[in-house]
């Protein structure tokens, strides 16, 4: 310090231009560290977000690979749907049909681990964010109102992967 | 780099579905919405209770409100309603003349100008993008067809201000194709653009010069898409299925709905595997009881029923063609657009009617997005604002026992970087390591450069594979590399400084690789060889400090066992035959398991030293999983006796 003291004393007096010169790089020097040191942090935080993004992106990515198998077993379930509302009034092999039943229970008490769940649809009054009107029919009660559910819809931790396919109600005598 | 840039974003405002795209970190990245989609569609509806719905949920209520829901809103842009008469009839809500002669639709006693209807789903779009950024977007780039005319491009641009959009430039759809394909650089070529996408079909040819894209010629169908395949398919299943069991299923709506899905998945399934199967069990029932669907379909009687639908992108190319006053032979590129365009069938179509491989992407739907998102890009100045990082053009790495080349660093890492990995020595008491530096992608060290060779000497005495040699390799920015190799014991250094890559040109490094390609077979092969050699050395070694340090834990009929199995791979190891030496090696194998197993039930496991450890000349691997050994831990458990 006290050199440095002395030496500044000494050009000022002097007007010693090399040691102008010197504090002119110096200066520029400062200035280049300073420079790169914010470009530095700017690099790392850089990489520090994209650490974050990448992170939550293979989050999404687990998530989204289930949504996509979940999706392909769907069908699976809704043709033992159909096959139970044909089998409704069948009495003989009773005890085989009873199986089955636990058979799709256990598929889906094994979709509902994974964060699965169903729209809940007949009765309710019809909402576009989670079902899909393939037709109206004509009913004696209120209109807008879901009659038939004629495939599930599904929710994948509250997020809807597949809306229901439903029959919505109209009032008679309405195009 | 510098102060945050405002994010331009891309939108496609397309007939049927729209996409958004922006650039972040000089990647264009495509925008989800809010329900998960790449695109949404183009269809916006005014609910009973007064609220309006835009894109996925509008479509799924449509037929509850036909008359309320506006989908196709992009026929109508900039039009007067007595050019509509046609497109008017296809659409159930109803369009009227307004105040000006223009086209706009009626809803109840409200009317909405097409912009304004466009708005909506701009809006929607913007709302993604926000979302997606975490913050406010104000300007973007929308792509019209080629064909569009100044007042459909005006109403265009008033669509984007009435959705609070700064919109910068319309760009034509065939244009932001063809920059999402990196055309632009290229230099005075004549481009076709064969976009059939889910409604429309447009054909257009551009001539680029000095990074300008000019429009020479445009043709299409504009009711020819993707919808109409589903339908063909519907109906052949619906045919079939009446041939076979009697009933129409076209009367029944539930059974219907099935089909229509069917028909898609059958139709996007064909575009990757040649037959697919329609299996929809219990779709109907009769007197009878269930009735069940099930019909293989081929690739190539997709292709037949389809025929007609393809056959009518013919006219529209040779057209547009001729307007444009070129031949086939004069087409540089052919570009493909359209989530149509993954038919295999219709690739081969562009492909015989321009005489030119297609450019195709893997999401042919989005790349109209992502080339406005690129024309953003440019517009924002973020794709000058990139700092580019080099990379390592080949593997770096040291030799090993053998002559392998063991790599360090390998090649296409981003630099500047420092890796480190730890070596041992190959004979007991050996007391200096050669470091022999290499750069290549030959398993080899003889078939790879050598940067440099130096040793590290002082090591003190101890058997192979104990000493702990650490080698770091470091690049600099400048692309120079220091090698180090540090003996963990004494803290000995030694290091050599190799610059600038030796100045290997690019040739020489595309050379070198395209040698590793052309040797890669016969170089594994001879790699295994090698280290099977060491596994057998180093087995051979191991088994036999153990029989003597064994004491009476052995029997003497077993110690003799492995005396000879020992003595036969030894015998091996200085012949060349390599399979003789596996089988004695496989037998040394087994016999050691034996006696470890004896030694196991009555003591702690005895030393096995790693077999990978340990050079002639220098140094092996010594971390690493033991290959040859499921049971004994590691362990240095008689050595730091």
């Amino acid at each position: 310090m006290s050199w440095d003291k002395k030496n500044k004393k000494a050009s000022e007096e002097q007007g010693n231009p090399e040691a102008e010169i010197l504090k002119g790089v110096i200066l520029e020097k400062e200035k280049q560290i300073d420079e790169d040191k914010q470009k530095l942090l700017r690099t790392l935080a850089d990489l520090d977000n994209y650490k974050k993004r990448m992170a939550q992106e293979r989050e999404e990515i687990v998530k989204l690979s289930n949504e996509t198998l979940i999706l392909a077993m769907l069908p699976v379930l809704d043709g033992m749907e159909r096959a139970f509302k044909a089998t409704k009034n069948n009495k003989e092999n009773e005890e085989i049909i009873k199986g089955l039943a636990l058979i799709k229970k256990q598929f889906e008490d094994a979709l509902m681990k994974f964060g699965v769940q169903t729209v809940d649809a007949t009765g309710k009054p019809y909402d576009p964010h989670f079902m899909e009107a393939i037709m109206q029919q004509e009913s004696d009660g209120p209109e807008h109102i879901v009659l038939e559910e004629t495939q599930k819809g599904y929710l994948l931790y509250n997020k809807l992967i597949r809306p229901a396919m439903v029959i919505v109600s109209k009032k008679k005598g309405e195009k | 780099m510098a102060e945050k840039k405002e994010k331009i974003i891309g939108i496609d405002l397309g007939t049927t579905n729209s996409c958004v795209a922006v650039m972040v970190g000089g990647e264009p990245v495509v925008i989800q919405n809010s329900e998960g989609g790449r695109t949404t569609p183009s269809v916006v509806s005014f609910m009973k209770d007064g609220s309006r719905v835009v894109g996925q949920v509008a479509k799924r209520q449509a037929v509850t409100n036909p008359e309320h829901t506006v989908f196709s809103i992009k026929r109508f842009m900039g039009r007067r309603a007595d050019e509509v008469e046609q497109e008017k009839k296809m659409v159930p809500y109803p369009i009227v003349a307004g105040s000006k002669g223009e086209a706009v639709v009626k809803i109840d006693d409200k009317t909405f100008t097409p912009p304004e209807i466009s708005a909506m789903i701009l809006q929607k779009m913007k709302q993604s993008a926000e979302d997606y950024l975490g913050e406010k977007v104000n300007k973007a780039v929308i792509t019209v067809p080629a064909y569009f005319n100044d007042s459909q491009r005006q109403a265009t641009k008033d669509a984007g201000t009435i959705a609070g959009l700064d919109v910068l430039r319309i760009i034509n759809e065939p244009t932001a194709a063809s920059l999402a394909y990196g055309l632009d650089k290229k230099k005075n070529e004549k481009i076709a653009v064969f976009d059939f996408g889910g409604g429309t079909f447009d054909i257009s040819i551009l001539e680029l010069g000095e990074g300008i894209f000019e429009v020479k010629s445009t043709n299409g169908d504009t009711h020819l898409g993707g919808d109409d395949f589903d339908i063909k398919i519907m109906n052949w299943i619906a045919d079939e299925f009446k041939k076979e069991q009697g009933i129409d299923l076209k009367n029944d709506r539930m059974a219907l709905q099935r089909l229509k899905e069917a028909a898609e998945k059958a139709k996007c399934e064909l575009s990757t595997v040649t037959e697919t199967e329609i299996n929809l069990p219990f779709i109907t029932a009769d007197a009878t009881g269930p009735k069940h669907l099930i019909l293989k379909l081929s690739r190539s009687k997709l292709e037949q029923l389809t025929e007609d639908l393809i056959a009518r992108a013919f006219n529209p190319c040779q057209q547009a063609l001729k307007d444009a006053g070129l031949s086939i032979s004069q087409i540089d590129e052919v570009v493909l657009v359209g989530g149509m365009t993954r038919m295999p069938k219709i690739q081969e179509t562009a492909k015989k009617l321009f005489g030119k491989e297609p450019h195709k992407g893997v999401n042919p739907d989005e790349v109209v997005a992502v080339g406005a998102a690129i024309q953003g890009g440019v517009l924002a100045g973020e794709v000058k604002d990139l700092v580019l990082l080099d990379v390592t053009p080949l593997t770096l790495g040291i030799e090993t026992l053998g002559g392998v080349m063991t790599q360090i660093i390998e090649r296409n890492t981003t630099i500047p970087t420092s890796r480190s990995q730890i070596f041992s020595t190959a004979a007991d008491g050996q007391t200096s390591v050669e470091i022999h530096v290499l750069q290549g992608e030959r398993p080899m060290a003889n078939d790879n450069r050598t940067l440099g060779k130096f040793h590290l000497v002082g090591i003190p005495p101890a058997p192979r594979g104990i000493p702990q040699v650490e080698v770091i390799f470091d690049i600099d920015a400048n692309g120079i590399i220091h090698v180090r190799a540090l003996d963990k014991g004494t803290n000995n250094e030694q290091k050599i400084t190799i610059t600038a890559s030796s100045g290997l040109n690019k040739d020489e490094v595309e050379k070198m690789k395209k040698e590793a390609q052309v040797h890669e077979a016969e170089d594994k092969k001879k790699k295994e060889e090698i280290e099977l050699r060491n596994q057998a050395d180093n087995m051979a070694y191991t088994a036999e400090k153990t029989v003597k340090e064994a004491g009476d834990k052995v029997d003497a009929g077993t110690k003799e066992k492995v005396q000879k199995a020992i003595e036969e791979t030894r015998k091996e190891l200085q012949g060349q035959d390599g399979a003789k030496l596996k089988a004695a090696f496989e037998n040394l194998q087994k016999e050691v398991y034996a006696m470890s197993e004896m030694i196991y039930k009555q003591a702690p496991p005895p030393n096995q030293a790693s077999p990978n450890s340990g050079q002639e000349q220098g140094q092996g691997q010594e971390q690493g999983p033991n290959p040859n050994d499921g049971k004994t831990v590691d362990a240095d458990f008689e050595e730091k006796k």
